[in-house]
C-alpha cells in the first residue's frame, strides 16, 4: 500500500489515543483546573477504552449515531459528575465503568446494528458511571469552568480518536481492524471487571 | 461576505448604544464619585465589563443564548433590551439563588440547541432573549445595597452584549458554510456547553469545599 493511500488521520488519532500513561485517573493529585479536568478521563485506561469505544461504535453504526453518541455521552456524563459533586451516591461505580468497556467493546466487535435509541440508551447509561467517578474524585480546589472545560474536551478528544479509527470501517481490512479494536476493548473491560488490571 | 459584515457593524454599534439606555434610566449615583475623572469612569466601565465577562453565572448562559440565536438573520434586540431592563430593575429583589437559576436556564437552552436542528423556533428564541440577559444581569447585581456607578452598569451591559454577539455572529458565519457539518458542529458545541454548564451548576449548588 502506498503511503498516500494509508488512512493517516485515523491512524494518527489512534496513536494519540494510545498515548496514555498508567491508570492514574482515580488518584487525587490535588491539582485543580483545566489540566486536572482534561487529564482525568485521559489518564485512566478504564475511561479511555470506554470513551474510544463510544466513538468506534458511532463510526460502525454510521450517521446519525456517528455524532449522536459522542453528543449523548458527555452530556449524560456531566449529569453523573454533577451527582458526584453534590454527593449523591451511586452503587457499583467501578463495576459499571469496567462493564462499559466490555459491553461497548462487544458492540463494536460484533458490529451490532442497534437501533439509534438503544445505542443512545446504552451509551448514556454507562456515561453516568464515568461521570460519577469524575465528580466524586475531583480535587476540591478545581476551578469549575476550567475543570468542566478540560473534562468535556478530554472526553470529546477520546471520542474523536475512536471516530477517527472507526473511519477505517469503510474498507474490508479496516473492518477487521475495528472489530479487533472492539475485541481488545472488551478484553480490557473484562480485565478491569475481574480485577486482573 | 466581508461587505455584509461591514454593513452589519454600524447596526451592531448602534444596538450597543441602544442597549445602554436601561442603564441610563437608573437613578444616577455618579454623585458617589464627586469630582470623578474620565479615568475613574473608565475604571468603573472596565470593572463592569469584567464583571459580566468574568462571572460564570452571567457569561455561560449568555454564550448559550448566542449559540441559540446563531441561526437568525437578525438578533432580537428588543426582547434583549426588555430583559436587560427588567434584570437591572429587579436585581435588588433577586434571591441568592439567581446565579444558579441563570446557569440552569442557560443549560436548558444549550440542551435544546444541541437537540434541535437550527434555527430554533422564533418564539423560543424571543423568550430566551428576554429571560437570559435578565437573569444574567440580575445575577451580577443582586443583593447590592447601593446603586452601582453608571459607567459600571454600562460596562456590564456592553459585556453582556459582547457575550451574546460573539457566539451569535460566529455561529452565523459557521452556518453559512456549505454542507451538514457546520450545523452539526454548532450542535456539538452546544452539547459540550450544556455539559460544562451542568458541572458548573453542580459546583455552585454544592458550595465551596470544606476549609475554604
Amino acid at each position: 500500500m502506498r503511503l498516500n493511500r494509508l488512512p493517516l488521520l485515523p491512524l494518527a488519532l489512534a496513536v494519540l489515543a494510545l498515548q496514555t500513561g498508567v491508570a492514574q485517573a482515580h488518584t487525587s493529585t490535588g491539582a485543580g483546573g483545566f489540566a486536572s479536568g482534561f487529564a482525568h478521563p485521559i489518564l485512566g485506561w478504564d475511561h479511555v477504552v470506554a470513551m474510544v469505544a463510544v466513538g468506534l461504535w458511532g463510526a460502525v453504526l454510521g450517521r446519525p449515531a456517528l455524532w449522536l453518541l459522542p453528543l449523548v455521552f458527555p452530556l449524560v456524563m456531566a449529569l453523573g459528575a454533577a451527582a458526584g459533586i453534590l454527593g449523591l451516591p451511586l452503587p457499583a461505580v467501578e463495576t459499571g465503568i469496567a462493564l462499559s468497556g466490555v459491553v461497548l467493546g462487544l458492540m463494536v466487535a460484533l458490529a451490532w446494528p442497534a437501533p439509534l435509541w438503544v445505542a443512545a440508551l446504552i451509551t448514556g447509561a454507562f456515561a453516568i458511571f464515568h461521570g460519577h467517578a469524575h465528580g466524586t474524585e475531583l480535587p476540591g480546589t478545581a476551578g469549575p469552568l476550567a475543570y468542566g472545560l478540560g473534562f468535556v474536551l478530554g472526553t470529546g478528544l477520546l471520542h474523536m480518536a475512536g471516530i477517527g479509527f472507526g473511519l477505517l470501517w469503510t474498507s474490508p481490512r479496516g473492518r477487521l481492524a475495528v472489530r479487533a479494536a472492539g475485541l481488545a476493548i472488551a478484553a480490557a473491560g473484562g480485565a478491569f471487571l475481574t480485577g486482573l488490571a | 461576505m466581508r461587505q455584509a459584515q461591514l454593513r452589519l457593524l454600524p447596526s451592531v454599534l448602534t444596538n450597543l448604544g441602544v442597549l445602554a439606555l436601561p442603564g441610563m434610566a437608573l437613578p444616577g449615583t455618579a454623585l458617589a464619585h464627586p469630582g470623578s475623572t474620565l479615568q475613574h469612569q473608565a475604571g468603573d466601565f472596565t470593572l463592569g465589563l469584567g464583571l459580566s465577562l468574568g462571572l460564570l453565572e452571567s457569561l455561560l448562559p449568555l454564550i448559550a443564548l448566542g449559540l441559540a440565536l446563531a441561526g437568525r438573520p437578525r438578533l432580537p434586540w428588543l426582547p434583549m433590551l426588555i430583559g436587560l431592563g427588567a434584570g437591572l430593575s429587579l436585581a435588588g429583589l433577586a434571591p441568592e439563588g439567581i446565579g444558579a437559576a441563570a446557569l440552569g436556564a442557560g443549560c436548558l437552552l444549550a440542551l435544546v440547541t444541541a437537540l434541535c436542528p437550527p434555527p430554533l423556533p422564533a418564539a423560543l428564541q424571543g423568550a430566551a432573549a428576554v429571560l437570559l440577559p435578565g437573569l444574567a444581569v440580575a445575577s451580577l447585581y443582586h443583593g447590592g445595597s447601593a446603586t452601582p456607578p453608571m459607567a459600571m452598569i454600562l460596562g456590564s451591559l456592553s459585556g453582556v452584549m459582547l457575550a451574546v454577539l460573539g457566539p451569535a455572529l460566529g455561529g452565523r458565519q459557521i452556518l453559512r458554510l456549505p454542507g451538514k457539518i457546520p450545523a452539526l458542529a454548532l450542535r456539538i458545541a452546544a452539547s459540550w456547553l450544556a455539559a460544562i454548564l451542568i458541572i458548573v451548576l453542580a459546583f455552585v449548588l454544592a458550595g465551596p469545599p470544606d476549609g475554604l
